[in-house]
C-alpha cells in the first residue's frame, strides 16, 4: 500500500513536471514555409523586423514542387502561417478552401500585372508575388561561338550540322513535357488554353491540339528524328556541358550546375518558328495565407512589412537567382546579367494558367510529350488524344 | 523489510509511472485535438501500464501487453484508418469539414465595399463574460461596442474619451491595449460585425475594421445557400458539395462518405480500370519472376559453395551477401545511374544503346535485374542453411545405394530444401508483390503505359500505381480511392499467401 502511494505520488510529479514543459502557444510567432535552399535568405531578410517587433520567426524549408502539402495539413491544424508556393497553385488551393484572400493587402501597383494576375482567382488575390522564374535557352559558346540564335532556321540549321559532323549528339538538351517544351509547342500553333496578351479567357476549351499545330505537327516528328531533342528524355545535362549538345533549355535552377561545370553559355529566348521569341511558361513565386492561421493580423503585417518591400524581393532572388516580382527591385537587376536575361525573356512569357484544371492538363499533356518521345505515337496523334481526353475529364 | 529508495521495485514504479504518464499527456492533448480514438488508446494504455505492472500478479499480461498494445498502434489502427478513409471522397478539395467548407464559401463570396475607407476600432472585453468586442465609431452610428453576435451602443456619460478621439474607458468593459491584442489574437481575427443583412465589418489588422458586401448566406435550417447577387440556391450533394440545380458546384467541398463508390469506380471508372488490369497482371508476372530467379540463383550459388572441395569458402559467401548488407536506397540509386542510355556504364561496357529504363520491355528486365541482385543474398543464406542442415548420412546413404550426383539432389537434397523454405517463398512472395522502393527509386513506374496518360507506368506494380493515385499531385490527391486500392492490394497479397500456406500444409503431410 505504502509503496502504490509513492507510485502516486511520482505519477503526480512527473504530470506536473510534463505540464510545465509542455509548449504553450507564445504570443508574436509566424511560422513560414519556404523553398528548400532558400532558408537562410528568407532569415536574413526578416531578421530586422522580426527584432524590431519581438516577433520569433520560424523559417522552415519545407516546400518544393506543388502545394507544399497544404490542402491536407491547413485543414489539420498542422500547416505554417504563411508558405511559399508557385502561382499555378492558387486555383488549387483556393478550391480547396487552405488560403486566405489577400486583397486587401496586396499593393498591385508594386507587381506586373501578369504577376497579380496569376496570384488572383475568382473574386480575390491570394498570393505575394515574390520572384518569377521561367526556363530559357542556353547557348554553348564554345561549341557555337557565334552565340545564341536570333531565329529559329539559326538554331536547327546550327544543331543539325553539329549533329552530321559528329560534333553533337543531340540539339537541345530538354525534359520532354509540358512545361519544358511549351515553346516549341506554341512555335507550331499549340496552346493549353485560350488567352490574350497572356491573360486566361476560358478553360472550356483548349488548344492542345489546334487546327494550326495539327497542321504543323510532323515537323516535331522530324525534329526528334533529326535528333533535336533526346528520344531518352532523360534531360542529360553532362551532353550540354560536354559539349556534346549546343542548346538546352535551363531554369534559374540550373545556373549553380552550369557554372561549376565551367562551361561558357549565353541565356536567350527560344526562337520562335514564326519570327522572335515563342513564349515560355513564367511561374511566380508567391507567399500566401494559411486560412487556418492563428496569427492572421501578425502574418499581414509581416507581408505588408517585409514581403513587399523592394529590399525583400532583391534579397530572395539574388539568392536563388530567379528575377524580382517587384518592379522597383527589377529595375535594379543589371541587365547583362544572367537573372536579367532570364527577366528579359520572363517579361514577354506567358503565365502558366493557375487554374485547378491545370492538375489533369499535366498529366495528359505530359503523357502525350512521353508516348510521342517513346515513339508509341507520332507528334499529332498523341496530341489528339490528350486533347480528346483532356476534354473529356473536364466535362468539356 | 528494510526501506531502500532505490529497490528494484521502487525504479519499476518511477519508471512505468513518468512513462504512463506521458501517455496519459499525449492521450489528453490528443482528445483536445478531436483525435478520439488515439486519444482514449493513449490514455487506456497508460492505465493498463499501471495496473498490469504495479500488480504482483499478471505475469502473461507484463509479457503480452506492450506487444499487444503496439500491434493495435501500428497495424490495426492503420489498417482502420484507411478502410475507413476508403469509403469517403477524401481528396484534393475536400479536406475540410462540412462546416469549415460552408465558412469558407461565405468568406470568399465577401465583396470590399470601396467606397467605405477603413473604420478605426479598439478591442475590449466584456467584464461580465470576457467576451471580446470591437468599439469603433461608424458613419450614422454613435460609438459601438460588436462583435459576431451582438452591437451596442456604448456613448454617455459611463464612456471616457481620450483627446485623441480614442475610448480610455466604457463602463463594463475592458479596454485592450496593443501589446495584449496578440494573446486573443485567434478571437479577434474571427470576429464580424453585421449591420443589417446586406453589410459585414471584418478587422483586417489590430487597427482597421473593412466594409464588406457578402455575396452569399447560408441558411442552416434549409442547409442552402443563396447567392445574393443571382437569387440562385445551393443544395449538398451526394459528393460533399454545394450545388445548385443545373449541378454546377462551389468550392472547397468537404470530407463526406460515398459509400462504395471508390470500389466500384475501379471497375466503373474507365480511367482507373483501363491501366488497373496492366498493373496487377505485371504484379504478379514481377512477383514470380523475382522469387523463383532469385530462389534458383540463390540455390545454384548455395549448392556450388557447398561443394567440400572448394576452398575460401567464407570470403565467396561474403562477397555474395554484401548486396543485403547495402542499403538498397543506395545500391538502387546507382543502379539507376548505371542503366543509364546515353552516358550509363551498362550501355557502355556493351557499346550498347538499350533505353533500359525508358523503353517498357528493358525497363521491366532492368527491375527484375536489380530485384535479384537484391534479393538472391538472402535466398543464397536460407539454402545453404537448408543444405547444411540435411543429415549427413542420408547423402550418404544414397551414394551406397549408387544414386548418382544429380538424383541424389533431385530426389533428397531439393524436396528436402524445399519443405524448409517454403514458408519463406511464401513471405518473400508477398513481400515482392509490394515491392514499392526499388519500382519508385528506379523507374518511377514508367515509362507511362500507351492509353493510361501517364496516370500508370509499364512498370507500376499495384502499390505504386497506389501511391501515384494517393500522392502524385498530378493526379490531385486522390486519398478514397488509393485507400481502396490497397485494401485490394491487400485482399490480393492475403489470398495470395493462405493460398502458399496450405498448399505447403499438403506437402508436409506428403513428407
Amino acid at each position: 500500500m505504502k509503496k502504490s502511494r509513492l507510485g502516486v505520488g511520482l505519477l503526480s510529479a512527473a504530470l506536473l513536471a510534463f505540464g510545465s514543459i509542455a509548449p504553450a502557444q507564445a504570443a508574436g510567432t509566424l511560422t513560414i514555409w519556404v523553398n528548400s535552399g532558400d532558408e537562410a535568405a528568407y532569415k536574413a531578410a526578416s531578421a530586422d523586423w522580426a527584432a524590431k517587433n519581438g516577433v520569433t520567426l520560424n523559417i522552415l524549408a519545407k516546400c518544393g514542387l506543388g502545394d507544399c502539402g497544404l490542402s491536407k495539413l491547413g485543414p489539420a491544424g498542422a500547416g505554417p502561417d504563411l508558405f511559399v508556393a508557385t502561382h499555378d497553385n492558387t486555383g488549387s488551393l483556393v478550391k480547396s478552401g487552405v488560403v486566405t484572400s489577400l486583397s486587401t493587402v496586396i499593393n498591385k501597383a508594386a507587381y506586373p500585372a501578369a504577376a497579380v494576375e496569376g496570384v488572383s482567382f475568382n473574386f480575390g488575390t491570394w498570393g505575394i508575388p515574390i520572384s518569377i522564374s521561367n526556363i530559357a535557352l542556353a547557348t554553348n559558346l564554345s561549341l557555337v561561338p557565334a552565340g545564341a540564335p536570333k531565329d529559329w532556321a539559326t538554331l536547327e540549321s546550327t544543331a543539325t550540322k553539329l549533329i552530321s559532323s559528329g560534333k553533337a549528339d543531340v540539339g537541345v538538351v530538354t525534359h520532354i513535357d509540358g512545361y519544358f517544351m511549351q515553346p516549341f509547342f506554341e512555335s507550331i500553333g499549340g496552346y493549353v488554353f485560350p488567352n490574350k496578351n497572356g491573360k486566361y479567357t476560358s478553360v472550356s476549351s483548349n488548344g492542345i491540339y489546334s487546327s494550326k499545330l495539327a497542321k504543323n505537327a510532323n515537323l516535331m516528328d522530324k525534329w526528334l528524328a533529326a535528333k533535336l531533342f533526346d528520344k531518352a528524355n532523360t534531360y542529360d545535362a553532362s551532353n550540354f556541358t560536354n559539349g556534346k549538345a549546343p542548346f538546352a533549355i535551363v531554369g534559374p535552377w540550373s545556373i549553380d550546375g552550369l557554372d561549376k561545370a565551367g562551361v561558357k553559355y549565353e541565356i536567350s529566348g527560344v526562337p520562335s518558328l514564326n519570327g522572335g521569341y515563342a513564349r515560355a511558361f513564367s511561374g511566380v513565386s508567391a507567399m500566401y495565407l494559411n486560412r487556418f492561421s492563428k496569427n492572421k493580423f501578425l502574418a499581414k503585417q509581416f507581408l505588408t512589412e517585409v514581403v513587399q518591400t523592394k529590399n525583400f524581393s532583391k534579397a530572395i532572388t539574388a539568392s536563388n537567382s530567379s528575377y524580382p516580382a517587384n518592379l522597383e527591385a527589377a529595375t535594379t537587376v543589371d541587365k547583362n546579367s544572367v537573372a536579367g536575361k532570364f527577366g528579359a525573356y520572363g517579361a514577354i512569357c506567358l503565365p502558366m494558367p493557375n487554374v485547378a484544371e491545370m492538375n489533369s492538363v499535366w498529366t495528359y499533356w505530359n503523357g502525350a510529350f512521353a508516348d510521342w518521345a517513346s515513339g508509341k505515337s507520332k507528334f499529332g496523334d498523341a496530341m489528339k488524344t490528350a486533347s480528346k481526353n483532356l476534354n473529356t475529364s473536364l466535362g468539356n | 523489510m528494510r526501506f531502500s529508495l532505490f529497490s528494484r521495485r521502487n525504479l519499476l514504479f518511477a519508471l512505468t509511472g513518468i512513462f504512463s504518464s506521458v501517455l496519459a499527456l499525449a492521450g489528453f492533448s490528443l482528445l483536445a485535438d478531436s483525435s478520439w480514438f488515439l486519444g482514449i488508446f493513449f490514455i487506456v494504455s497508460a492505465l493498463l501500464t499501471i495496473r498490469i505492472y504495479w500488480a504482483k500478479s499478471n505475469i502473461h499480461a507484463k509479457y503480452i501487453f506492450p506487444g499487444v498494445a503496439l500491434l493495435v498502434l501500428f497495424h490495426i489502427y492503420p489498417a482502420i484508418y484507411s478502410g475507413q478513409v476508403a469509403f469517403t471522397n477524401d481528396s484534393n478539395g475536400h479536406q475540410l469539414s462540412k462546416s469549415q467548407a460552408i465558412d469558407a464559401i461565405l468568406e470568399d463570396s465577401r465583396i470590399p465595399v470601396e467606397s467605405q475607407s477603413p473604420v478605426k476600432y479598439q478591442l475590449a472585453t466584456r467584464i461580465s463574460d470576457g467576451e471580446i468586442f470591437a468599439i469603433f465609431r461608424f458613419p450614422g452610428l454613435n460609438l459601438v461596442a460588436g462583435n459576431s453576435n451582438q452591437m451596442m451602443l456604448i456613448g454617455g456619460s459611463q464612456t471616457v474619451i481620450n483627446s485623441d478621439g480614442l475610448v480610455k474607458s466604457a463602463k463594463g468593459f475592458k479596454i485592450l491595449q496593443p501589446n495584449e491584442y496578440t494573446l486573443h489574437a485567434e478571437q479577434i481575427q474571427s470576429l464580424e460585425v453585421r449591420l443589417g443583412s446586406s453589410q459585414v465589418l471584418i478587422p483586417d489588422d489590430f487597427d482597421y475594421l473593412t466594409l464588406y458586401r457578402p455575396g452569399r448566406t447560408y441558411s442552416e435550417a434549409r442547409d442552402e445557400i443563396l447567392d445574393i447577387a443571382t437569387g440562385v440556391a445551393y443544395h449538398p450533394n451526394q459528393n460533399g458539395q454545394m450545388a445548385n440545380s443545373s449541378g454546377e458546384v462551389l468550392y472547397p467541398g468537404w470530407k463526406a462518405n460515398v459509400g462504395f463508390r471508390n470500389f466500384t469506380s475501379i471497375i466503373s471508372n474507365e480511367e482507373v480500370r483501363r491501366p488497373l488490369l496492366a498493373v496487377v497482371a505485371w504484379t504478379f508476372i514481377n512477383a514470380f519472376l523475382i522469387v523463383t530467379l532469385s530462389f534458383l540463383m540463390g540455390l545454384v550459388l548455395a549448392l556450388i559453395f557447398n561443394f567440400p572441395a572448394l576452398r575460401s569458402k567464407r570470403i565467396y559467401r561474403t562477397i555474395f551477401i554484401t548486396p543485403l548488407a547495402i542499403p538498397s536506397v543506395l545500391s538502387i540509386l546507382v543502379w539507376a545511374g548505371l542503366f543509364q542510355t546515353s552516358n550509363g556504364v551498362i550501355n557502355r561496357l556493351f557499346h550498347s544503346e538499350i533505353p533500359w529504363l525508358t523503353d517498357a520491355t528493358w525497363a521491366r528486365i532492368a527491375i527484375v535485374l536489380v530485384e535479384i541482385w537484391i534479393s538472391f543474398p538472402y535466398m543464397f543464406l536460407i539454402t545453404t542453411g537448408a543444405i547444411q542442415a540435411i543429415p549427413g548420412e542420408i547423402l550418404e546413404a544414397a551414394s551406397i545405394d549408387g544414386a548418382s550426383h544429380y538424383k541424389s539432389f533431385r530426389l533428397i537434397k531439393l524436396p528436402l530444401v524445399i519443405r524448409t523454405v517454403a514458408p519463406l517463398l511464401v513471405a518473400s512472395s508477398a513481400m515482392a508483390l509490394n515491392n514499392f522502393g526499388v519500382i519508385y527509386l528506379l523507374t518511377g513506374g514508367g515509362p507511362s503505359l500507351a492509353n493510361s496518360n501517364g496516370n500508370a507506368g509499364a512498370t507500376d506494380i499495384l502499390i505504386s500505381y497506389t501511391y501515384k493515385l494517393a500522392f502524385n499531385s498530378q493526379e490531385g490527391n486522390n486519398y478514397g480511392l488509393a485507400s481502396a486500392l490497397s485494401i485490394l492490394n491487400f485482399i490480393m497479397v492475403g489470398l495470395m499467401s493462405i493460398y502458399g500456406l496450405r498448399r505447403i500444409k499438403t506437402m508436409e503431410g506428403v513428407n
